[in-house]
């Protein structure tokens, strides 16, 4: 903050506030906790507000006299662990002592400055590496060429006689040494005639290394700080209602319900919501607004409901689509054949739910905006602030914190342009939190999507044409991603049109049906609905055809070794054939995704209730290369976990418009007592590309797991989530 | 979004205890009986199954005489003069002296008015847990516990609970890597450390039906084997 933006007058609330924000404001300073002696360090308030360090040698990387090494971060961690991978790929390049580095997060607001110098700064799209890669890579390398260069005009010999390695640049044949602090000032002075090549993963020295993320101790003793967490000395309290019905408007709504409540700043309406500010505490903001009634005005969206929506959906099944894929000649290859097969799949909305409600924490005033927030994107946040503020966008500082879950949720912006519009009726810094209940009722849901299948198969019982019809709404249109109207969005058909089988005729066409829902990218977009659909599917066709499952996938896949390793792995390590008993069941589900590929074995039992345990979960994992599969791994027990919650209990209900769910009672999460044990194979395959890491290993949990149901029960799920069916033995 | 209008009222910085008209919630959770109930705020749920155990408050705290003592107090304050919602608590050692609405969860009171922010809001209504503290002794939802009824109580938070993060829940979850996003893992591991002092050596069903706080990221994995860890590290 360099000291501007907040009032310092202390008032009878700071005077309550513990010493820690008394101390220093907003500076709370940096990670003083205890660090192993071969872990690096990250600061426990992530959020940056010093643009520059005193010994930069570029926007990137600072070393200080002491050799510690401060390493900008451009992404987001909300979890995924990309704020200990990219600094660790940094470190391979750099040749740096790992035990001195430390990590904060970079600044949007300097990027904009400086154009754009730490490039796409979102974390969406399990890019964060992958996207990364070259670029963090190249920052490595440069610095490291830099500093060799520094160390070689000292010593007046050439460059190529010296070695970098631990933060140390060596003379080879003299044995003379020099430090990285003693060179930063020299080398950031340097200009490199030419950029160094980075490495190839085969020369990597550092990596892949399995580390311990930088982010745990903070995340253990309390001190981590969140966007929900940021303290702004004056700050006051928001709670805020919008109107249920998505594009509804704020008609009317009665304040002097509130003329005897003590500590009350203000009513803020909106155009389509309105909120309680309040002092002291995001309480008093909530209990007062719960006290207000407004009337909406909210046309005819007002009486909307999902049978309806589900009904408008299956119906359009039949209407023209746009062709998304089309190989060989469906309709020739269908035409008289004997054996055809249909079933229509259908996947709900569901909202995102990270633990961590939507909130913002703004201090707007004449010239500066500051915003602390979790968000994907602090680019794009900064943007939509200079905006709503009416600011210009190098006025508007964007303090970026740890995110407590995204999941594609937190790049929306809705949150912090909500609390800009407050701050500018209150003039104070505001902290805006949603409630539960409006973070999941006003999430940007993921689509509710609708497939039809047709297939036919040959003598061998194997397809040799299949057709996918696809009836969701458009997530682009609800970003505001411009696309072309004859062409089907990848999001829409990700998971189906991206299949790997070698079916020589396979048709894939999309309808777009947009609703008054605005709908979001939510982990694995496309792919988290769709492959439940697809490999649902053609276990259908394997139980018709008698085949194995697993046999019919390894023979519609025997031309891609890749596809097959880890379709083998997760087969083997998952005891497919195995004996089980009575009421269990094995499935087996494979996709690909962000380049990478990832196969599962879901092991179930089905009580003769109908109660349905996961017991087991096998996943085999190809994000093709890796940085530290600690996080690798931890990001596959994650998504089943989170794809298992989606499969058997996700579902957002539209009643009148509006959605039903609203807290964790009724949109039900997997609990630790529900949570399979689950074991996960990582299997790089190397070659060319970078595969994520953060979202492959969603999609396949669902169908492996109704697959399982169907062997454990004979009882074919085609409509999520699980729990709508009852698969009880008396039904 | 542009802001319609507004009205204002002056801030009151001098906070004035209501008296009953605001204490609704707070009755409804405390009044006749000794334990609260997060049941009258659910909502409607009928074609949802719930989680079979998603109340945190232990059998110990019910019959607390502390919080007997307290639900008392709070039946005197809703008679009595604003002078009696002063409510001093013991707070990771220190001792705070709280004027505000009685119905305020100490979840608020916590993160807004003392400014301890490593215990996290989640839900609101004892689902999640993610605002699980120690209050005498005993691990509850703090955002369904009103401040009202805590006169007297010691309250220890994730801040609180080792001096330098070295509390054994704290070093199983840094040895077995548990955190991913980190958002739920204060309640997770002040769940755990009451848990263990009622099974020091616990086995998964004892896990299973005791802890029951939400992670979206889906640590339970090593969560699990970090409950292990901590237990074995507590016996030796």
């Amino acid at each position: 903050m360099r000291g501007t933006g907040v009032a310092s007058t202390v008032n009878r609330r700071d005077f309550i506030l513990t010493a820690v924000s008394l101390a220093g404001g907003l500076m709370i300073g940096i990670g003083a906790a205890p660090r192993s002696a071969d872990a690096a360090a990250i600061s426990m308030q992530p959020w940056n507000d010093n643009d520059y360090a005193p010994h930069e040698i570029d926007a990137w990387i600072a070393i200080d006299p002491d050799d510690s090494i401060l390493i900008r971060y451009q992404r987001s961690e909300m979890g995924q662990g990309s704020m200990t991978a990219l600094p660790m790929m940094i470190a391979e390049e750099l040749q740096c002592d790992w035990s001195k580095v430390r990590v904060e997060y970079a600044s949007s607001n300097r990027s904009v400055r400086e154009h754009r110098v730490y490039g796409n700064m979102y974390s969406h799209g399990s890019m964060s590496v992958r996207e990364s890669q070259k670029m963090v890579q190249q920052v490595g390398a440069s610095a490291r060429e830099r500093i060799i260069a520094a160390a070689a005009a000292r010593w007046h010999v050439p460059a190529s006689e010296c070695a970098a390695a631990q933060s140390v640049v060596t003379h080879r044949p003299s044995g003379r040494t020099l430090r990285y602090g003693e060179l930063a000032a020299e080398a950031a002075k340097v200009k490199l005639a030419k950029e160094p090549a980075i490495k190839t993963p085969a020369q990597f020295t550092f990596l892949p290394r399995r580390m311990p993320r930088l982010d745990l101790v903070h995340k253990t003793d309390g001190s981590a700080k969140f966007g929900i967490d940021a303290q702004v000395p004056g700050m006051v309290f928001a709670s805020i209602n919008a109107c249920p019905v998505r594009g509804g408007k704020l008609k009317s709504v009665d304040e002097s319900v509130l003329s005897d409540v003590p500590g009350i700043v203000g009513m803020v309406k909106l155009e389509d919501a309105v909120a309680v500010v309040a002092t002291d505490s995001f309480w008093r903001a909530k209990r007062a607004l719960s006290r207000l009634q407004p009337e909406w005005d909210v046309g005819a969206a007002g009486s909307v409901n999902s049978e309806q929506l589900s009904k408008e959906f299956r119906a359009a099944l039949m209407d023209r689509m746009v062709v998304a894929r089309n190989d060989g000649d469906v309709d020739k290859a269908m035409s008289g054949a004997a054996n055809t097969f249909e079933a229509i799949y259908e996947t709900p909305y569901l909202s995102h739910s990270p633990m961590e409600p939507m909130n913002a924490t703004v201090n707007l005033q004449p010239d500066r905006l500051d915003v602390w927030v979790g968000t994907q994107d602090a680019e794009w946040a900064l943007g939509a602030a200079a905006r709503a503020s009416g600011l210009r966008p190098e006025q508007v500082h964007i303090h970026n914190a740890f995110l407590g879950g995204g999941f594609g949720r937190r790049d929306a912006n809705d949150e912090i342009v909500q609390a800009i519009a407050i701050a500018k009726v209150v003039k104070r810094p505001v902290k805006l939190i949603w409630t539960r209940e409006e973070d999941t009722r006003h999430d940007r849901f993921r689509p509710h999507a609708v497939v039809a299948f047709k297939a036919v198969t040959g003598s061998d019982g194997m397809p040799t044409a299949w057709s996918m019809r696809i009836v969701t709404s458009s997530i682009f249109k609800s970003v505001g991603i411009p696309f072309p109207p004859d062409k089907a969005e990848p999001p829409a058909i990700d998971g189906l049109e991206s299949n790997g089988y070698n079916v020589p005729n396979t048709r894939v066409e999309l309808l777009t049906r947009n609703t008054h829902l605005p709908v979001w990218f939510y982990r694995a977009p496309g792919a988290n609905q769709h492959t439940f659909a697809i490999e649902s599917f053609l276990d259908e066709l394997a139980s018709a055809s008698g085949i194995d499952p697993y046999q019919m996938r390894r023979k519609l896949l025997e031309d891609k070794p890749d596809w097959l390793k880890v379709l083998d792995t997760a087969a083997e390590k998952g005891d497919w054939g195995k004996p089980l008993p009575k009421g269990s069941g094995r499935g087996i589900a494979i996709c690909t995704f962000t380049d990478s590929l990832c196969a599962q074995v879901a092991e179930v039992t089905v009580k003769p209730n109908g109660e349905v345990k996961v017991n087991r979960v096998t996943v085999a994992l190809d994000t093709r290369h890796m940085v530290n599969p600690q996080t690798i791994i931890e990001q596959a027990e994650g998504s089943v976990i989170f794809g298992l919650s989606a499969a058997l209990y996700g579902k957002i209900t539209i009643k009148d418009g509006a959605a039903v769910q609203g807290n964790f009672d009724t949109y039900r999460m997997v609990r630790l007592a529900e949570a399979p044990r689950v074991d996960v194979h990582l299997v790089p395959s190397g070659g060319d590309v970078w595969g994520g890491a953060g979202e492959p290993a969603v999609p396949p949990v669902a169908p492996a797991v109704t697959n399982a149901i169907f062997a454990a029960t004979g009882k074919r799920i085609r409509t999520l989530p699980i729990v709508d069916t009852d698969l009880s033995v008396s039904a | 979004m542009g802001a319609a209008g507004a009205t204002y009222r002056q801030p009151n910085s001098l906070l004035k205890a209501p008296r009953a008209s605001v204490f609704a919630v707070g009755r409804l959770q405390i009044a006749g009986s000794t334990h609260y109930s997060h049941k009258s705020r659910q909502e409607n749920a009928s074609n949802i199954t719930g989680p079979k155990t998603s109340i945190s408050c232990e059998p110990a705290l019910r019959a607390s005489p502390v919080w007997l003592q307290s639900a008392g107090r709070i039946r005197a304050v809703l008679q009595g003069g604003e002078n009696a919602t002063v409510i001093t608590l013991d707070v990771n050692g220190a001792s705070r002296q709280i004027n505000i609405e009685p119905d305020t969860p100490l979840l608020w009171v916590l993160r807004d008015v003392i400014g301890l922010t490593g215990t996290k809001f989640g839900c609101g209504i004892a689902q999640c847990g993610a605002c699980t503290v120690h209050v005498n002794g005993t691990a509850m939802r703090s955002c369904s516990v009103p401040i009202g009824s805590l006169d007297g109580a010691k309250i220890v938070t994730i801040e609180g609970l080792s001096p330098d993060n070295n509390h054994p829940v704290q070093r199983a979850w840094i040895e077995e890597g548990v955190p991913q996003c980190g958002y739920c893992q204060s309640g997770q591991i002040m769940a755990v450390v009451t848990f263990l002092r009622k099974y020091s050596n616990p086995t998964d069903a004892d896990i299973d039906a005791n802890i029951t706080n939400i992670c979206r990221c889906g640590t339970y994995e090593p969560l699990r084997r970090a409950i292990h860890r901590a237990a074995d590290m507590m016996k030796t």
